[in-house]
């Protein structure tokens, strides 16, 4: 029997509820790359389900 | 949120690879795996659990070009797939590290705990800083005492704690509190760096120890001949010294 991955992913999330402050980290991060700000962190889906496939493709395979 | 005075952010393993996948890095980059025993349909449920969580987390918003990952999140996730450095922290036997990833500005401190990814942003200048409070070092001086060289299998005996060995009772005790860093770096197409590790005995003061044994496994270079080990007396500062020394000029500065 595994691990039931929703049921993992729920206590994570539940765990990781408390650091939801992400304007403090946000402005932490800023002044630590103030010399080059800038980050595009645009998500373009299809590339990103690539590189996802590509990985669990390079995983060892249990089935 | 925070970790004592410091901003940190927690991910599971699979949101690291949803968002690495997402920012357009190796996801294989972020150092976590999926559960061995999970079939194919498991693991790609959890990954798009992680992603609703992302979502729920506000972490991925959408933006006026469509959905974007959070700037502060996606400037950490820069630095831990893409680190011109990486400095790993070992604690005794634990072949768990505390992870540092290491850009000239920025570095990224990586904490595996209770299956959570624990991130936390800090200035590399004040990296060294960070390694002291990980491991205790605070401005300990060198005891002043000579070297001692040991037989490798008395000094294998007393890291497990065996006092049946010819080992000082205070060198004893201090063998059971060890710490090794080891550091990874590229220079051009070369990758360069080193390991140093030491046992801190609060009477017997700090000592450099082999590596050989350590769990960052680093080369045979402190055997001496006539299989001997030689432990040294140290001070905090030769030893973050040390550390600095396998860091570029760029990145210790």
């Amino acid at each position: 029997m595994t691990e039931q991955p929703d049921r993992l992913a729920a206590m994570r999330e539940a765990a990781a509820v408390a650091d939801a402050d992400l304007a403090a980290l946000d402005a932490l991060v800023r002044r630590l790359r103030a010399a080059d700000p800038a980050r595009d962190a645009v998500i373009d889906p299809e590339r990103s389900w690539a590189r996802i496939e590509q990985f669990l493709d390079n995983e060892v395979d249990p089935r | 949120m925070t970790t004592g005075a410091h901003l940190s952010i927690s991910f599971s393993g699979e949101e690291l690879l949803v968002l690495a996948a997402d920012l357009g890095h190796d996801p294989a980059r972020t150092g976590a795996r999926l559960p061995e025993l999970w079939t194919r349909r498991e693991r790609d449920l959890a990954l798009e659990v992680a992603r609703r969580s992302l979502r729920s987390r506000r972490i991925i918003q959408a933006g006026a070009e469509g959905l974007e990952v959070a700037y502060a999140v996606a400037v950490l996730m820069d630095v831990l797939c893409a680190p011109a450095a990486r400095l790993h922290v070992y604690q005794g036997d634990s072949e768990v590290p505390v992870r540092y990833l290491i850009q000239p500005d920025a570095a990224v401190r990586a904490e595996l705990s209770e299956g959570l990814y624990r991130l936390t942003p800090l200035a590399t200048v004040d990296l060294l800083g960070w390694i002291g409070a990980d491991t205790g070092l605070t401005g300990q001086q060198a005891s002043g005492r000579d070297p001692v060289e040991l037989a490798v299998e008395d000094y294998l005996r007393a890291r497990k704690g065996d006092a049946s060995t010819a080992v000082p009772p205070e060198l004893l005790a201090s063998l059971q509190r060890t710490h090794a860093v080891s550091v990874r770096r590229h220079s051009g197409q070369v990758l360069v760096g080193g390991e140093v590790a030491w046992a801190d005995g609060a009477d017997s003061g700090l000592w450099t120890i082999p590596t050989f044994d350590q769990p960052l496994a680093g080369p045979a270079s402190d055997l001496v001949p006539e299989g001997l080990v030689r432990l040294t007396p140290a001070s905090a500062e030769g030893i973050l010294q040390s550390i600095a020394d396998f860091l570029s000029d760029e990145i210790a500065a």
